[in-house]
Formats: structure tokens, C-alpha cells, sequence
């Protein structure tokens, strides 16, 4: 499960494919009334489980003014929780921020769709302010991740070999993060042609781009091959959300904490505005119930998918299976035949978590020494901390406890 | 047309508010069910209709037996049915007793009763008759005649709104209780629909006039009915609302047009949300105006 906190709606970026588009037009006039970290704390504290960290995500966390900043990191150390971000790179280029960032020890996720060309729907100044910052980041010890969208201004056949290379360079830095498939929200459906790729053309980006990650060996550290690889072995559960059963309106892996503390759905639901989480919390996997006997009847993958995404849904609808399906389709043929795994038999919807059989070597060497840092995380779905509570176990996912980044073993 | 296929998703119903939605909305959503209920049975004992349907529950029996005839009226039990969480299209067979729910009709008469009970016990079902009996207009129980046996199991999308749409004749947000009339009409201004629901709207406003009103001017609201892979969504400026379906392999959809200006004026922020769940993108014109309110 992953906890958002959204202490800022608004955004000054507005990237051109942006599904919390609709909140942005009232987010000003919110965010000034009704921030309340201790509501969205309390909240956080409330539901959050097994969790230990949240993630200030989008709008633009780091838009906010520097001293509400440095309020949220104060309240949420004082509460034991680990902070992250998700940044755009806004503010990035002045070192308070950074300072800030590394004083609490805050994970930074960046995104950033390549060099400044690929920019096209965003702001070009940010990927020249994400690749200057990364230096700086790290020499302040704090180790981001990346998230890059794909979408027709970095990913077409005639932009792909640039974005190998932005991509290449990426691995170099030691970073791991994820490709997002870029998607039209509900109300760019009718312009999806400008920015979204079509299937074929997201199949051939991700291949070139896999067979990148594959000759540095990091195809484990990134997002989706990670995350195909983990449910063709049967082990979705340690897979991102959508490789999961979800249902849309009440979904379980993606809970988002508004500045007034009010709990609502998946931040990718922010093309309809915004929606309250249902109380009581209903958990019907309809979407589940229904796809194999319509979009996905017979498909032998549906138990590596079960559908993708529902906001990727054909049409926009998230009743349909996503419209990713045929990329994806090719992409577990092609992880199949290179021997990652295997579809699950059609009679099993979901295999259980099973061990790997033959563990691969770790791909990226531990950086910190033996250690003990006390802090609880997950790896994959097992809760430790490096004391010692939990012991004795690999799982080959790359993590960070405070500023150390290592891999169990 | 409906495919005919036998799967079909577990029954539910399920409303996603709009983040800020006043509450009186919410409370009426809340009453909504009960009142429907109270003027069906209310309908039948003020003589308005011959028969109504009533669902009783195995340990409510014999308390709620003797209330129908301190009123005044028979019930006679039809079959066992599944008590369900959501919404049912159809009857589902129970499989314990504690979800068994005794389905049954309530009449003045044990004749009207009896006639019910054959029509329904007729293969196929004479639905016509048991839509008299129910007091249902004769253009509509023969819309209803025509597309429920063929697989149309609920025909919000093939209801004529070609000559307007009138709130009262809505039933495509009858899922989460908000509906003046228990029927299919042959077409949203029928008026013979529309004589029925007058009487049953002032029934309603003699219960809970709060609620009555509230339901009417929900009724108003613009919203987009869908089906698709046997899951319904009505999207509406203050929700979102899903449930059960029927297989369905093309997309079914109705607009409801309804008062678009008086929703606009009435929820701003929550109108401006619902243009984009209509994947509209609002002018600048309309953000600042929304933005002022």
C-alpha cells in the first residue's frame, strides 16, 4: 500500500497530460484555507498499517514555501514517519531545497521524461534543473529514483535511441524508478493522439529500452519490467498495483491524504475531481469478477495482469480491460522466451508467493557496509529492520533505509 | 440486446461522493429507499393499486404478517430469494437461511393475491398481468413485455427520450433509492407514467416532504448512464454512482439532460468536476466562474 500526502493540489507545471488537471483550477483557494499537517498526520497514522512512509506527491510538493516544508518533515519526524517526495525538480536548482531535503533525510523521487527535447509536455527547464540536481542530491547522500513518462514526445521510433541514451545515463547515476505508460485522463481522450503512443509503438520503446536495462542488469530495478517479471513468477504481490486486483473507487493500494486531512481514492481518480473514499470502505472486485468472462476471456496472462490499470481502461471506461494490452501481451511473450518466468496456469487466476527457484545475483552491489539503522521497511512484502527483527531472508529488491542503499543479503 | 450469457457479477451498489458535497444531498440518499418502500405499500392500502410485492425476512414474519392484516390486507408468500447487499435485477437463489428473504404479495384480496401468484407462476412469466396488478400504465408493461424476455434485463437505454425527459420518469439513479416511479416507462414524458407519478410524488411529500423534495430535485440533476461488462455507472455532478449490470458486450448509455443551469449554479466546484468526469474540458470562462463561487 502506498500513502500519498497532497499538502499542495496546485501545481506550477502543468505538464500537458496531467490527470489531477480538474483540481488544479480550485487548488489555491483550498490548499491556503484548509492545510492542516496534523489532520493529515493524524490521518496517516490512522490508517496506515504496516506503512512507515509517506510520499508528499502531486501537485508540486516542493512549490510549497520552504518553511511549510520544513513544518511537514518537523511534524512527520516527531511522529517516527519516514518522508519522501515526488518532484518535478521545481525549486530543485536552489540549494535550501536540497539542504532541506537532505536535513530530513526525505527520498526523492524525480520525474523527469529525458533530456530537455523530450520535454515537450512539460516544462523543458525542469529536466535541466532534475539533471543538475542529481549530482548535488547525491553528494548530500540522498540517492533519488526516477519516474519517466512515456508518451509521442520521447518515445517514438524516431526519439527512442535519445531516450536510450538519457536512459543509460540514468542507470550510471545509480538510479532505479519506473516508465509510466502515458495515458489521456477522461478529458484529453479526444487529443490522446498528440501525446499518448499507440501500443505498437509503446511495445517497441519498452523493448529497447528493456534490452538497455537487460545488458546492465538492472531489469530488476525497474518499473514494469520488475514488475512483470514478479507476476509471471507468480509473485504479484510484490508487483506494482497494477499487475494487482484493483477496484477504482475504493482501492487499496493507493490511499491519498488531502491538506484538510480528508482520505480519498487513487490520485489517478483526480480526473474526476476529487472523491471521497466510501465509508464504510467497500472492497468489491468487480472489475475482477467481470474481465474474465468479457475483455480477457481465455487470455493467458490474466492472472500476470488481471486487466492492468483501470484508468488505462479502453475508452477511458476502467470496466474495460487497459488499452495497454496488447503491449503488454508482447512484453510477457518476450519475458517469457527469455526465460523470466512463466504464465500461470489459466485455472489459477493468481499464484501464490512462491520463491524464486534459481535467485539471481544481486545487480547492484551494496553500497553501504554491514549495518543496523533500527528503521522498519518492506522489502517486497516482508517487514523487517536491519537490527534484526526479521532475519535471514534475500528477495534481491533494492531499498533504501535512511540514506543507505542496499540489497538484502 | 442483451447476450444472454449466464455469468453474471455478485450483486452491489455503490456511491462515490464528490469531495464537499452539502450533506442534505447525502441524507436524502439515505432516506430515499425507505420512503419508496413505505409508498409502495402505502399505494396499495389507500387503494390506489391492488397489489404490492413485499419482501420479509424469516424472523420478521409473523410480527410483519400481522401488521398487513391489522391494515386490512393478505400476503401471500411467492418463493425464497437471496437477500442481497446491492442491487438485483432478478431473483437469486439463497443458499442459507439467515440471507433467505420470503418474497411475497401484499393485495386486498386473496383473489388479486392468487392472480399475481399465476402470473407469476406462469412460464414465461406474464409480466403484463402482473403489471396491471401492480397498477403499472398498459404502454409500458408493453415496452417492458418487449424488451425484458429478451435479455434487456434492465432497459434504462431503451426507454424513448426522444420527446423530453421529465424528472419524474427518471430511473436510472433508482439504484441508490432515488426514483419517484417503481417502473419502466414506455418513454420519459409519457404521460399516462406521468399521471402515476404525480400520485405517488404526493404520497411521498405526505410521508417526508423533506426527502420527497430532495428526491425530485436529484431527479433533476444531468447525468451519464453507462453499461458496460455488466457493471452500470451513473455519473452526476455530486456522484458518482456503480452497480451490477448484465453482460452486455456493447456499451449501453442514456444522458439524462435535466437542469443543467440550476446543478451549475447550485454545486460550482462539484459542476466543474463533473464536466471533466464527462471528458469535457470547462472554458476559462466557467473555471473563473466557479472559482468566484
Amino acid at each position: 500500500m502506498t500513502i500519498l500526502m497532497l499538502p499542495n493540489l496546485g501545481c506550477p507545471n502543468k505538464c500537458a497530460y496531467c490527470f489531477a488537471r480538474p483540481v488544479w483550477s480550485v487548488a489555491n483557494e483550498m490548499q491556503v484555507e484548509a492545510l492542516n499537517i496534523h489532520a493529515m498526520i493524524e490521518k496517516f497514522l490512522h490508517i496506515r498499517g504496516r506503512v512507515s512512509s509517506v510520499c508528499l506527491h502531486a501537485g508540486e510538493p516542493l512549490a510549497l514555501p520552504i518553511e511549510t516544508l520544513r513544518n511537514i518533515f518537523e511534524a512527520l519526524r516527531s511522529k517516527g514517519i519516514r518522508p519522501s517526495i515526488q518532484t518535478s525538480g521545481y525549486n530543485l536548482d536552489k540549494d535550501e531545497y536540497i539542504d532541506l531535503l537532505a536535513e530530513y533525510q526525505v527520498s526523492v523521487g524525480l520525474s523527469c521524461d529525458g533530456f530537455p527535447e523530450h520535454m515537450s509536455g512539460r516544462r523543458k527547464e525542469l529536466a535541466k534543473i532534475i539533471i543538475e540536481a542529481i549530482p548535488k542530491l547525491r553528494s548530500k547522500g540522498i540517492q533519488p529514483s526516477m519516474l519517466i513518462v512515456l508518451t509521442r514526445y520521447n518515445a517514438t521510433a524516431d526519439k527512442i535511441d535519445r531516450l536510450c541514451e538519457f536512459y543509460e545515463w540514468v542507470i550510471s547515476q545509480r538510479i532505479c524508478g519506473r516508465f509510466l505508460f502515458g495515458h489521456a485522463p477522461l478529458f484529453l481522450l479526444d487529443k490522446k493522439e498528440t501525446f499518448e503512443l499507440t501500443p505498437d509503438e509503446l511495445y517497441f520503446a519498452l523493448e529497447q529500452l528493456f534490452f538497455v536495462a537487460r545488458a546492465r542488469r538492472v531489469e530488476m530495478q525497474w518499473s514494469p519490467f520488475r514488475d512483470l517479471i514478479l507476476s509471471l513468477r507468480g509473485e504479484n504481490r510484490k508487483a506494482v498495483c497494477w499487475c494487482n486486483p484493483c477496484d477504482p473507487y475504493c482501492n487499496k493500494a493507493c490511499m491519498v491524504i488531502l491538506p484538510d486531512g480528508t482520505l480519498t481514492l487513487c490520485d489517478r481518480q483526480m480526473q474526476h475531481g476529487i472523491l471521497e473514499r466510501p465509508v464504510p470502505e467497500k472492497y468489491i472486485l468487480v472489475r475482477q469478477q467481470v474481465l474474465p468472462h468479457t475483455d480477457c476471456k481465455g487470455c493467458k496472462y490474466w492472472g500476470v495482469c488481471v486487466g492492468g490499470c483501470p484508468t488505462d481502461g479502453i475508452d477511458g471506461d476502467w470496466r474495460r480491460k487497459t488499452r495497454w494490452c496488447k503491449t503488454i501481451y508482447k512484453m510477457l511473450e518476450l519475458l517469457e522466451s527469455l526465460g523470466y518466468g512463466k504464465a500461470p496456469s489459466p485455472t489459477r487466476p493468481t499464484r501464490a508467493v512462491t520463491p524464486s527457484p534459481t535467485p539471481r545475483p544481486p545487480q547492484i552491489q551494496a553500497t553501504g557496509r554491514p549495518h543496523s539503522d533500527g528503521i522498519i521497511h518492506e522489502d517486497g512484502d516482508v517487514l523487517h529492520a536491519d537490527s534484526g527483527l526479521l532475519e535471514g531472508h534475500w528477495d534481491g529488491i533494492e531499498h533504501t533505509d535512511g540514506t543507505i542503499r542496499h540489497l538484502d543479503g | 440486446m442483451g447476450d444472454g450469457m449466464s455469468w453474471e457479477p455478485e450483486p452491489f451498489s455503490r456511491i462515490i461522493w464528490r469531495w464537499k458535497v452539502p450533506y442534505k444531498y447525502r441524507t436524502i440518499v439515505s432516506r430515499a429507499n425507505r420512503l419508496a418502500h413505505w409508498v409502495e405499500y402505502e399505494a396499495v392500502k389507500r387503494g390506489l393499486r391492488k397489489c404490492d410485492v413485499v419482501h420479509i425476512h424469516p424472523k420478521d414474519l409473523p410480527q410483519r404478517v400481522r401488521e398487513i392484516l391489522r391494515d386490512g390486507l393478505v400476503w401471500l408468500p411467492i418463493r425464497t430469494m437471496k437477500s442481497v447487499s446491492g442491487f438485483a435485477h432478478k431473483f437469486y437463489q439463497p443458499s442459507s437461511l439467515n440471507e433467505t428473504l420470503y418474497y411475497g404479495v401484499v393485495a386486498h384480496s386473496m383473489d388479486e393475491a392468487k392472480a399475481f401468484l399465476e402470473a407469476h407462476q406462469q412460464i414465461p412469466c406474464d409480466h403484463d398481468t402482473i403489471g396491471e396488478l401492480l397498477g403499472y400504465p398498459k404502454c409500458c408493461r408493453e415496452f417492458f413485455c418487449k424488451t425484458f424476455p429478451r435479455g434487456e434485463l434492465d432497459p434504462v437505454h431503451l426507454v424513448d427520450s426522444s420527446k423530453g425527459q421529465d424528472p419524474m420518469l427518471c430511473v436510472s439513479l433508482r439504484y441508490f433509492g432515488l426514483r419517484i416511479i417503481p417502473f419502466f416507462p414506455c418513454s420519459f414524458n409519457c404521460s399516462k407514467a406521468k399521471a402515476f407519478a404525480e400520485q405517488w410524488y404526493k404520497l411521498m411529500l405526505e410521508k417526508d416532504p423533506f426527502t420527497a423534495k430532495g428526491i425530485l430535485e436529484l431527479l433533476t440533476m444531468p447525468h451519464k448512464w453507462s453499461m458496460v461488462n455488466a457493471i452500470i455507472e451513473v455519473v452526476t455532478p455530486l456522484f458518482i454512482g456503480i452497480c451490477n449490470g448484465y453482460v452486455r458486450y456493447q456499451k449501453a448509455e442514456l444522458y439524462w439532460k435535466g437542469d443543467p443551469e440550476y446543478w451549475k449554479k447550485k454545486v460550482p466546484l462539484q459542476w466543474h468536476w463533473y464536466q471533466y468526469s464527462l471528458g469535457k474540458r470547462p472554458s476559462i470562462k466557467e473555471l473563473k466562474s466557479c472559482m468566484q463561487s
